[in-house]
């Protein structure tokens, strides 16, 4: 039966190398949608790592360069801190370089043994759990006891512990990187604490490797300032307590500016902000496939109306309607299914280019799989109503006709 | 004329073709003319940038050393060192890039873009005043506590009533309104904003040693001043400035066009002349969108060969060329192109009506104006022309007799 189908195609090959074309075309439009879903999809209902609910970000921009405070203005950073818990109405206040959902993110690597890991960094001071809500997994936050040690506190979140130490029971241990290795200077790192994967940008990011380095208010070591404070506030805070915050950092640091959002607004924006292109290449590809579809039933009705007198033939010659009807959509699957190949193959070489390096193996496949189904559905869809017209086709009709 | 009418014939006899076809011109144009408006938006000659045939630009800057490499726009020393009295150039300005700033307001909280310039910027960017005028460069030296607001930013505080000679909070500081402008497009990246300041008006100088930082300058150039010449010169101007800071030994700072300056954030920041290529990616992109609807109405209209194979066959016999019958096939196509034109522009001035109205940009003024409409044109030309040619080269060479017969392969 393939084969008998596989030669009618040839027979037309000229018009269904286009149409394979077209349907491989469609087939990529879906891929990139479907895996732009699947994987946005797949991050969101990943545990998130901290409570943006009623939490202030504020960022500390020094005015001389539009970034953030300069080395060596640490205490006044620190000082803030305090300030900030003398505040009625402020439940906690701490300082963490990336806080949730805000735009930068300090990257760096240690080199350990024969490979490199990246991971995110941040500084945070004492407190910045009980404000963002963190969830430790083993050992401790930090605290004013990581001032005395000779050696620098550090807390990883799950993902980085995986990674370094192929488990979350880590704490204690020192991060074992070579001489040289880039972030932190000489200094030893230490382990106190392990936490939940930290998706810093938030529900739509792949979890990563974060570390939060200990920020002490005198800046001893590594990490000196940091350039934003988090404030837990009662729910429905109103605007006045932000008015009287953003006073008293001002009266404290004259020369900086201080920019509040809640986490709330911040994670809308963020959330919109992806998900807006995806939205409009979403519409736009609807469209394109409503179109295609509608493109094909006027192709295969004119195929059917063609081929009236061949189909005639043969429901003359005891073919029954069932076995006509699933000649056509039989040889439209098999067109389809070449189109299929076609689209898979090219997209099987994305993880060979460099900018598809960030896609996931499983995103691709889950991509694949879904443009697969959804385009076997459109032909089908496509195909019913012309290959129903055949089973209308009278025989004497049919060798009548013309 | 005669074809006309026969392609009208012809297309209302087929109506779920025509209809299929209708769809798929119109929705493609609909999304290609909704992206030239904003394209025409962002770039076309338009207050405040009227002038951009005569304009170049310097936003980026990049210092780089063996370890290091730091880029971004450009820092206030590197543009005040190498703008002023470029020959060929009339007026020259400064600006930064637009900050976020807050202030607390009858118990409300209002965030506004804040943007510092220079005197000049004034006089190279011609703004739509509505009230008041531009602050002067007397006001930039003596650090006046002064600022220019768009409209919208004038309603918020003001409730609408005139402002000029008001003062207002704003991050902490006093300022009094000197001139209220129209709201510019926040698709202008060199221009809009909410409030404009003096640059001299910050908290401490240490911007002023700036190689890279968040610092662009515009240049007007002098009637009949090439603007090569202008970008060489600064170009060497840039070469020569000597680098203070240990970490690097190399600066570069391109001028270029608005446009080129723009896209070039999305290229190659280093590098001038990215108008071009980018030009080239918009036309590429724009044809492979095109692509796919034009391959379903290729494959549609040769699937209908057959039903019109006797039409051919009769046409051919009593003498009608290939070239006249092919000439029958595109105006069939560039009719329902044109009809497709027609739908998709009324489309996308609802379409705009809407982005307009729904804030996803900011003070968005998309347009359908007789520059896009004539963008339009070309793309329906062109779509129509890619969706024709081959149904209609394959109908008019069908042979006579085999079309009669209704062979046709």
């Amino acid at each position: 039966m393939i084969r008998h189908l596989l030669k009618l195609a040839w027979h037309r090959k000229r018009a269904n190398v286009l149409l394979l074309i077209e349907i491989a075309a469609s087939f990529l439009v879906v891929f990139a949608v479907g895996a732009f879903v699947t994987y946005f999809g797949g991050n969101w209902r990943r545990p998130l790592g901290y409570d943006w609910r009623d939490v202030w970000a504020i960022t500390i921009t020094d005015e001389r360069s539009g970034s953030g405070p300069e080395e060596g203005e640490a205490a006044l950073a620190g000082r803030l801190v305090d300030e900030l818990r003398q505040v009625p109405g402020v439940l906690a206040a701490a300082g963490v370089d990336s806080p949730p959902y805000v735009g930068w993110t300090n990257i760096s690597n240690y080199d350990v043994k024969d490979r490199t890991i990246v991971f995110m960094s941040s500084g945070a001071t004492v407190g910045a759990d009980r404000v963002l809500g963190l969830k430790l997994l083993a050992g401790r936050w930090f605290s004013r006891e990581d001032d005395a040690t000779p050696w620098q506190a550090v807390v990883i979140d799950r993902e980085m512990a995986n990674d370094m130490f192929g488990t979350v029971q880590c704490v204690g241990k020192s991060i074992p990187r070579d001489k040289g290795g880039q972030e932190g200077g000489t200094l030893e790192q230490r382990v106190v604490g392990v936490i939940e994967d930290y998706r810093k940008d938030g529900e739509l990011a792949p979890p990563d490797n974060f570390v939060f380095q200990y920020v002490s208010p005198e800046a001893r070591s590594g990490p000196s300032r940091t350039y934003c404070l988090v404030v837990r506030v009662p729910p429905g805070a109103p605007v006045a307590l932000e008015e009287a915050v953003v006073g008293r950092l001002r009266a404290l640091a004259p020369q900086w500016s201080f920019d509040v959002n809640t986490l709330d607004q911040l994670r809308t924006q963020r959330f919109w902000s992806i998900c807006t292109p995806i939205l409009i290449l979403g519409i736009v590809a609807g469209f394109l496939l409503l179109m295609v579809t509608l493109g094909l039933i006027g192709v295969l009705w004119q195929n059917v109306a063609r081929r009236t007198r061949e189909l005639g033939l043969r429901r003359a010659m005891g073919a029954t309607r069932l076995g006509i009807c699933r000649q056509i959509l039989g040889e439209l699957v098999l067109v389809t299914a070449m189109a299929l190949l076609v689209g898979t193959v090219l997209v099987v070489q994305l993880p060979f280019f460099d900018a598809f390096d960030g896609v996931p193996r499983p995103t691709i496949v889950s991509g694949v799989l879904l443009a697969i189904v959804t385009i076997l559905a459109i032909a089908l869809a496509a195909g019913l109503y012309p290959s129903w017209l055949t089973t209308r086709i009278h025989p004497a009709e049919a060798l009548h006709h013309d | 004329m005669h074809t006309l009418k026969l392609a009208l014939k012809v297309l209302r006899r087929r109506k779920f073709f025509t209809f299929v076809s209708l769809f798929a011109v119109t929705f493609t144009l609909l999304v290609l003319l909704v992206a030239t408006a904003v394209l025409d938006s962002a770039f076309a000659p338009r207050a405040p940038e009227d002038r951009p045939q005569r304009t170049l630009v310097v936003t980026n800057a990049q210092a780089k050393g063996q370890h290091a490499t730091r880029t971004g726009w450009a820092g206030y020393k590197l543009l005040v060192r190498t703008i002023p009295n470029l020959p060929g150039v009339e007026r020259s300005a400064l600006f930064a890039t637009p900050r976020k700033l807050t202030t607390y307001h009858e118990g409300r909280k209002l965030t506004c873009q804040s943007r510092r310039v220079d005197g000049e910027f004034w006089r190279v960017f011609r703004f739509a005043f509505l009230e008041g005028g531009p602050f002067v460069p007397e006001d930039e030296t003596q650090a006046n506590p002064v600022a220019v607001i768009n409209a919208s930013t004038r309603d918020r505080f003001f409730g609408g009533g005139p402002a000029v000679g008001k003062t207002f909070e704003l991050d902490g500081r006093r300022l009094r309104v000197v001139g209220v402008v129209r709201d510019v497009s926040s698709l202008r990246m060199l221009t809009y904003s909410d409030v404009w300041v003096p640059i001299s008006l910050t908290r401490s100088d240490g911007y002023k040693n700036e190689l890279v930082g968040d610092f662009g300058a515009a240049v007007l150039l002098s009637p009949g001043a090439r603007p090569k010449d202008v970008a060489a010169e600064f170009a060497r101007r840039v070469g020569a400035m000597p680098i203070d800071d240990p970490l690097f030994d190399t600066l570069k700072a391109p001028m270029d066009t608005p446009f080129g300056t723009v896209v070039s954030t999305f290229l190659d920041q280093t590098a001038s002349g990215q108008g071009a290529l980018a030009m080239t990616y918009i036309w590429l992109a724009a044809l492979m969108f095109m692509g796919l609807p034009a391959l379903n109405l290729v494959n549609l209209n040769l699937s209908r060969i057959l039903e019109r194979s006797s039409e051919i066959g009769v046409r051919k016999s009593f003498g009608a060329t290939s070239a006249a019958l092919a000439r029958q096939f595109l105006m069939e196509n560039v009719l329902l192109a044109a009809v497709g034109g027609l739908l998709a522009a009324v489309l996308t001035a609802v379409v705009l009506a809407g982005l307009n109205r729904s804030g996803l940009i900011p003070y968005a003024e998309l347009s359908l104006n007789l520059r896009v409409l004539g963008w339009g044109l070309v793309l329906t030309l062109v779509f129509g022309v890619l969706s024709g040619v081959l149904p209609a080269w394959r109908m008019s060479r069908l042979h006579p007799v085999g079309a009669l017969q209704g062979r046709f392969e």
